[in-house]
């Protein structure tokens, strides 16, 4: 556990310096490469939902609501409700610029290996994000993604998300919107910077486990 | 929240859910909630599914475990969640 810790500690702090020994280390205290990959999707996800939460500035739920809520959407959650409506809501996007790029459902995983249970999913989230309906040009998301360069006050607002996302403020989201980008925009753009540093974190530390895992986005900046 | 329409701009269905939800709960839905129903295709369902199998799935770290992993990595991004 305390190891586990340590090396989760790494991945998200310094990401690129993974190596294949922080990897040896952990085997050596008994974790196996499935828990260690799990271990690193929970980190991942982690350092997706706090960089959106802090670069929107979420209100902290008193801990009570937040337990009835998470309670709540666990069992009317997104298994059941994704059901009623699957395919509508693309369709009334009111403003959508960008049609969809994805590829059916059925398509082959392009990446992953057998400890990876969870590659599939990842896939449709990547490609949702990246790939699908939206206002932002499909280009524009993977470069945000790749915490690529970007001109003006996108691209510094775009940095700050990924590298320190607890420094977004109010006046930033007011900045970006002077310089004309939309909610939608600026929603996407967020998402899709988010995205990268789960992504690198998912890389850096699956390569680390695996020499012959192949990355999801090869392009990816490593932050 | 600083995304008004991520705040109250959602479509009618998750309007519904999360009316509902308010109801239920007796208080305001919080703002991750709000972000997961904001255009779910794009990102909250597929999201919440993957999170879904990471935090609940099988899985040798106990679901505390895992809590545990997420809340760590949330304090070193100095993220209160």
């Amino acid at each position: 556990m305390r190891a586990t810790l340590g090396f989760l500690e790494k991945l998200t702090l310094s990401p690129a310096e993974i190596r294949p020994e922080d990897v040896a280390a952990l085997r050596s205290e008994g974790v196996d490469d499935q828990s260690i990959t799990d271990a690193i999707y929970v980190c991942a996800g982690f350092n997706i939902i706090t960089r959106i939460a802090e670069a929107f500035g979420f209100k902290v739920p008193p801990t009570k609501v937040f337990t009835a809520g998470a309670k709540f959407l666990r069992i009317f959650g997104y298994q059941r409700l994704s059901g009623i409506h699957l395919g509508s809501i693309s369709n009334r996007f009111p403003r959508q610029v960008y049609g969809d790029q994805l590829k059916d459902d059925s398509a082959p995983i392009r990446y992953g290996f057998a400890a990876d249970p969870y590659a599939g999913k990842l896939e449709r989230l990547k490609d949702a994000v990246l790939y699908g309906p939206g206002v932002v040009d499909p280009e524009l998301r993977r470069v945000a993604c790749a915490a690529g360069e970007i001109p003006g006050a996108m691209g510094s607002y775009v940095k700050k998300v990924v590298q320190r996302a607890y420094e977004v403020t109010e006046e930033d989201i007011a900045g970006l919107r002077q310089s004309g980008w939309s909610e939608d925009e600026i929603f996407e753009i967020t998402v899709s910077a988010a995205l990268g540093a789960g992504l690198v974190r998912i890389e850096s530390g699956l390569a680390a486990l695996c020499s012959k895992y192949s990355p999801v986005m090869p392009e990816l900046a490593r932050v | 929240m600083r995304l008004l329409k991520v705040e109250s701009g959602h479509q009618l269905e998750q309007k519904l859910f999360l009316g509902l939800m308010k109801l239920v709960t007796l208080s305001e839905p919080v703002d991750v909630v709000k972000l997961f129903m904001y255009r779910p295709e794009y990102f909250g369902k597929h999201f919440c599914l993957l999170g879904h199998a990471v935090l609940r799935g099988p899985s040798d770290w106990t679901v505390g475990e895992r809590e545990l992993f997420g809340a760590f990595t949330s304090r070193l991004n100095r993220c209160v969640f």
